[in-house]
């Protein structure tokens, strides 16, 4: 359910819960420098899938080329926070 | 020119047994696998029948994540009868990540599961995208058991996906051996899967197809060719055949079950639920010509024999016509209900295994043989059948499909 009041941590700790449910990933292997296809074993199919869990879970829709920018976990926080804010 | 299919190996996940030994040891033992699933005569189910087949100690997911993601629960028992097969075949990296292998692999039509599941959302107020995932449609469609096959093997070579209902995995067993005998492939991993969905119940339960005067008896149902029929029991499993090129198969030293000598499909063109006993007996009539054997060979026929009035009745005269009383005839049905897009195949391994050990299957609760069947050579029992070399085996679907393969032992003329 879209909280309108998430924090930046809390924002983190929701997209962390994403990872290791959709992706079955370990939450302690989930750090910001990690790249998500190269260290996180992430494809394209799974970039999909995660543009629908955060339009579902954060109501947001990144536009698809801002998501090609994205290669490390720490830009998928950066991208959330920016249009959750600009959203809420 | 034409070739000779051997059978080099074989893999099942069945709700008697997830191997072929285990198979053939609780058939011989004359066990059932029909449990009571009492639930489905409330709502939001309403079935007449509370009785299915289930695989049970069965999970896929030892598989990795980015395998097991496509897959619906029909896909997961498809691949893991598979690996079994390519395994038991011994069949090398080579030889599997090669053009000259393909696939030909078929359920009834796709993941039930995960077309229910969709369906579900859609209706459910949100909209139609919600929960639709980048997987949902390989999950879904009707190719799903020969692609993730192909994907998860690394196997390139051509695939062909039959989804014929009741007789997909027949038609993919003979589709396979064709595409070895007219030299299209050296080897194909053949065969079919089906998963147990409630909607899929529900389908034959609405035509009256699905046998229920037994729910507080459930080894007593379905009963093939008896005078007590009452209609199907929906089963589910998965069972993969590895047919080679015969003289490859020798020259690499693979063990060989047996060998498919022949194969007809046709359709009675007539009606879509209702089968016709001319188009069984040309389905039957053109197998063995395509074999290059008469009748008198066939000394066991492994019949459909689902259960219901009209399909057994229909099968059985057609049977007669051919055979009359000089082929044992049995179903199997009786003991593992019926497998939908599996039956076929795993119907076949039993087969094989009839074949090695020179019995036949007779059909489980097989108790006031029906009066009209009386041209028929029926049994209930397990019959030693030294003479056993050549097995007619029959599928048939709505649609007026009808699928007969002929299987040949492997005692006799293996040059």
């Amino acid at each position: 359910m879209t909280n309108l009041n998430l924090s930046p941590i809390d924002l983190k700790m929701r997209v962390n819960e994403i990872f290791v449910d959709l992706f079955e990933l370990k939450s302690e292997s989930l750090l910001p420098d990690k790249q998500l296809f190269k260290d996180m074993g992430l494809d394209s199919l799974d970039a999909i899938d995660l543009i629908i869990a955060f339009q579902k879970e954060f109501k947001i829709k990144p536009a698809a080329e801002e998501f090609q920018k994205i290669h490390t976990l720490g830009d998928v926080y950066s991208l959330v926070e920016t249009y959750y804010r600009k959203l809420h | 020119m034409t070739r000779r299919v051997a059978i080099t190996g074989v893999g099942l996940v069945s709700p008697l047994g997830h191997s072929m030994g285990q198979l053939m040891e609780r058939l011989y033992a004359g066990e059932s696998s029909i449990k009571a699933y009492p639930e489905w005569q409330k709502a939001p189910f309403g079935f007449a029948t509370a009785l299915a087949s289930p695989v049970v100690d069965f999970e896929f997911n030892e598989l990795p994540r980015k395998t097991r993601r496509t897959m619906s629960r029909v896909a997961g028992l498809a691949t893991m009868a598979s690996r079994q097969a390519i395994e038991d075949a011994g069949l090398t990296q080579d030889l599997i990540e090669n053009e000259r292998t393909g696939i030909s692999y078929g359920s009834t039509m796709g993941g039930t599961s995960a077309i229910r599941t969709f369906y579900d959302l859609s209706v459910s107020g949100e909209s139609m995208v919600s929960g639709v995932r980048s997987t949902t449609f390989p999950q879904i469609m009707s190719h799903t058991c020969a692609a993730n096959i192909a994907i998860n093997f690394k196997i390139p070579g051509k695939v062909i996906a039959s989804c014929t209902a009741c007789a997909a995995s027949t038609q993919s067993i003979g589709f396979g051996y064709e595409a070895i005998k007219y030299g299209q492939l050296d080897r194909a991993l053949v065969g079919g899967a089906e998963e147990l969905e409630a909607s899929v119940v529900a389908v034959f339960d609405v035509m009256g197809a699905t046998s229920s005067s037994y729910n507080d008896r459930p080894d007593m149902a379905p009963r093939p060719f008896s005078t007590e029929r009452d209609g199907i029991v929906v089963g589910e499993g998965a069972g993969t055949l590895v047919l080679e090129e015969w003289q490859q198969a020798k020259a690499r030293g693979a063990r060989i079950y047996g060998e498919i000598s022949g194969f007809y499909t046709n359709n009675d063109a007539s009606h879509m639920t209702n089968p016709s006993i001319a188009g069984l007996i040309s389905a039957m009539k053109h197998a063995l010509i395509e074999a290059k054997i008469s009748p008198e060979v066939i000394s066991y026929v492994n019949a459909h024999g689902t259960g219901t009035q009209a399909g057994d009745r229909v099968e059985a005269l057609a049977i007669s016509e051919i055979f009359g009383k000089q082929a044992l005839t049995s179903s199997l049905k009786g003991h593992f209900g019926h497998l939908m897009g599996a039956c076929g195949v795993i119907e076949t391994i039993a087969c094989l295994g009839m074949l090695a050990d020179k019995k036949a299957i007779g059909t489980r609760n097989l108790t006031n043989i029906d009066p009209e069947f009386s041209q028929l050579n029926l049994f209930s029992t397990i019959k030693e059948t030294p003479e056993l070399k050549y097995i007619l085996k029959n599928s048939f679907a709505f649609g007026g499909i009808n699928a007969c393969l002929i299987l040949k032992g492997v005692n006799h003329d293996q040059s």
